[in-house]
């Protein structure tokens, strides 16, 4: 079918149907026209696309994430992300980028980011008379950032389909997630200066170690994930579960916020989060492979190759590719029907694969809410008094802020590649 | 009747995707214990970790259908006058309905297949249609759901807000 596929997919996205939907049924039609292989092989392939262990991380972090907000561990991490960067001028911007930062961490999450973060720090910021669109804006910026901090879903759907170790990338994630904070930063505190915004007292040192000291069991849990992976004392996925049980403890033995009716309901709540994203990895693996057997992947990898071989005008295609694609898709469905287009361009490009997850990540994170169709846009208008038309204006001078983002991940490898190379020469793996 | 039906059966599925997930992530901790303790390592327990929220997708699939929450790219319905969004609704869930019948047909199909070759799982060497089962039965309750919102919107003479929960 060639081209009339892609019009088909996107014209079934269009309409609004879930987007498993849109891609499954674009396959079965698209097999339906050649008439050639047995309709029940899709099937077959959304199955085998859930069928992978590493995969198998992915409710878990969901079910961690969505623990520590019941059992109160996020909360009180905000609380400190709050001390740390609120009396600075423009501090309460900057609380949203750290929260949205530390939310990442635990959720793994863009829209559950946007949401949580936006109920607490939205009213604020305008009651202190930040701009509408500014806060909204920066709101959905941040908490795009949540896939690129681990653990992060966007790198556990690459690193199985690419074949790339899911420990490595989400240590590469640390460092991009890093950048991307600074520089939203950054801008937080020009913005307020040219305002006129004025700093806050800083709250008193035994205030502050209080604070510190309450969150230290949330504190613990991206050393315990990421320590426990690299001293090869578990998978990613059992990190995952162990992240769990750690949640479930705090919870209901040191915070005693979390009742067993309460955990009941996260497990189910997380059952269905985890498959809203999942179900989408069965479709995409579905789409990805009818592209890859039509010959289309092959198609189009020709044609990008065609137009260059110099690596450098290579990576910037990727980057084209991916952008655009983001503004249309989730990042899974994404990883998975692209990275067998772009590891082919990727290869030849010279490209390291840990630092080409973090590159991709990136890209999708910027898709998020870059307008018209950015999940984060549909979230942010779903919060009170936001509509989807100020959303936009909102994003819009926040996508070219990420875009000089993006060009310093691409540019400077180290960020992304520094903490993995040192801990694994480390390790010796 | 069919309200107590519908109540039962989100119960059941909520019930069931809620003892699967528990069941994966107390599998891999017991996993990682008996590991680091007795150095020994069961291969079922990996292979009982994947089919388990396989089964959890399908089901709470289902799920998401009822609270009206799967991802969705929403700026048409946004962006149309409020006397079409009815019908552009009408037809979301007309098709998701024809696509639900698709996923039922040919997974059945494929379950019957692998069943007739008794193709069974490697560590667990439980028969493996058990686990394709998921899909055609994830298929049939998502066709109950969708029946449910389709007759919900066609009762309803004035909008339905994108997140009211269908069987709720």
């Amino acid at each position: 079918m060639g081209p009339g596929f892609l019009v088909l997919t996107s014209g079934l996205l269009a309409v609004g149907l879930p987007i498993f939907v849109a891609l499954t049924l674009a396959v079965f039609i698209g097999l339906q026209v050649e008439g050639l292989t047995p309709l029940m092989l899709i099937v077959q392939r959304m199955f085998s696309g859930l069928d992978s262990f590493p995969l198998m991380a992915i409710p878990l972090f969901i079910l961690a994430g969505n623990l520590m907000s019941t059992s109160g561990l996020s909360s009180r991490i905000l609380k400190v992300s709050m001390m740390m960067v609120g009396p600075f001028r423009g501090g309460l911007a900057m609380t949203t980028v750290t929260g949205s930062m530390f939310f990442g961490a635990i959720s793994g999450s863009s829209p559950a980011t946007v949401v949580s973060v936006g109920r607490l720090m939205l009213p604020s910021m305008l009651r202190e008379g930040y701009g509408r669109r500014f806060s909204v804006g920066l709101l959905m910026a941040t908490g795009a950032v949540g896939i690129i901090i681990p653990p992060s879903i966007f790198m556990i759907v690459y690193g199985a389909m690419a074949g790339v170790s899911i420990g490595a990338l989400f240590m590469a994630g640390v460092g991009a997630g890093l950048v991307y904070g600074a520089v939203f930063l950054t801008y937080c505190y020009y913005r307020a200066r040219k305002d006129g915004m004025q700093p806050q007292p800083f709250p008193p040192l035994a205030e502050f170690l209080l604070a510190l000291r309450q969150a230290s069991w949330g504190l613990a849990i991206p050393v315990l994930i990421l320590g426990g992976i690299y001293g090869g004392i578990f998978t990613p996925t059992e990190a995952a579960a162990v992240a769990v049980l750690y949640a479930t403890f705090v919870g209901l033995f040191v915070y005693r916020e979390l009742t067993l009716q309460s955990f009941w309901r996260v497990c189910v709540d997380s059952a269905v989060i985890t498959a809203q994203v999942m179900i989408i990895v069965a479709s995409a693996a579905a789409f990805s492979w009818y592209l890859t057997t039509s010959g289309l992947t092959e198609q189009l990898a020709g044609q990008l190759l065609a137009l260059s071989d110099d690596p450098v005008v290579l990576l910037l295609l990727i980057n084209v590719v991916v952008l655009v694609a983001g503004m249309f898709l989730d990042p899974n469905s994404i990883v998975i029907i692209l990275v067998p287009l772009v590891l082919q361009v990727a290869l030849l490009a010279g490209v390291d694969l840990v630092h080409l997850g973090v590159i991709l990540c990136v890209n999708c994170a910027i898709g998020m809410f870059t307008p018209p169709f950015g999940m984060n846009l549909f979230v942010a208008s779903s919060l009170e008094g936001v509509s989807y038309g100020e959303a936009v204006r909102g994003a819009l001078p926040l996508v070219w802020l990420a875009l000089i983002v993006l060009v310093i991940i691409n540019a400077v490898p180290a960020i992304s590649l520094w903490l993995p190379q040192t801990v694994m020469a480390g390790v010796g793996s | 009747m069919w309200t107590r039906f519908s109540r039962m059966l989100a119960l059941l599925e909520d019930g069931t995707a809620g003892v699967l997930i528990i069941f994966a992530s107390t599998m891999l901790c017991i996993q990682i214990g008996v590991r680091a303790i007795f150095n020994d390592s069961f291969s079922w327990a990996e292979e009982s970790v994947r089919y388990a929220i396989i089964w959890m997708v399908f089901i709470a699939s289902s799920i998401a259908f009822r609270h009206n929450a799967h991802i969705r790219i929403d700026v048409l319905r946004q962006c149309l006058p409020v006397v079409l969004q009815k019908p552009l609704q009408l037809l979301i869930i007309a098709i998701c309905m024809a696509f639900s019948l698709l996923l039922l047909r040919y997974g059945t199909a494929l379950t019957l297949q692998i069943e007739q070759f008794g193709q069974r799982s490697p560590a667990l060497e439980a028969p493996m249609y058990l686990f394709y089962a998921a899909i055609p039965v994830s298929a049939l309750l998502m066709l109950i759901r969708l029946g449910e919102s389709l007759v919900q919107v066609l009762r309803n003479p004035s909008l339905v807000t994108s997140d009211s929960p269908a069987g709720a």
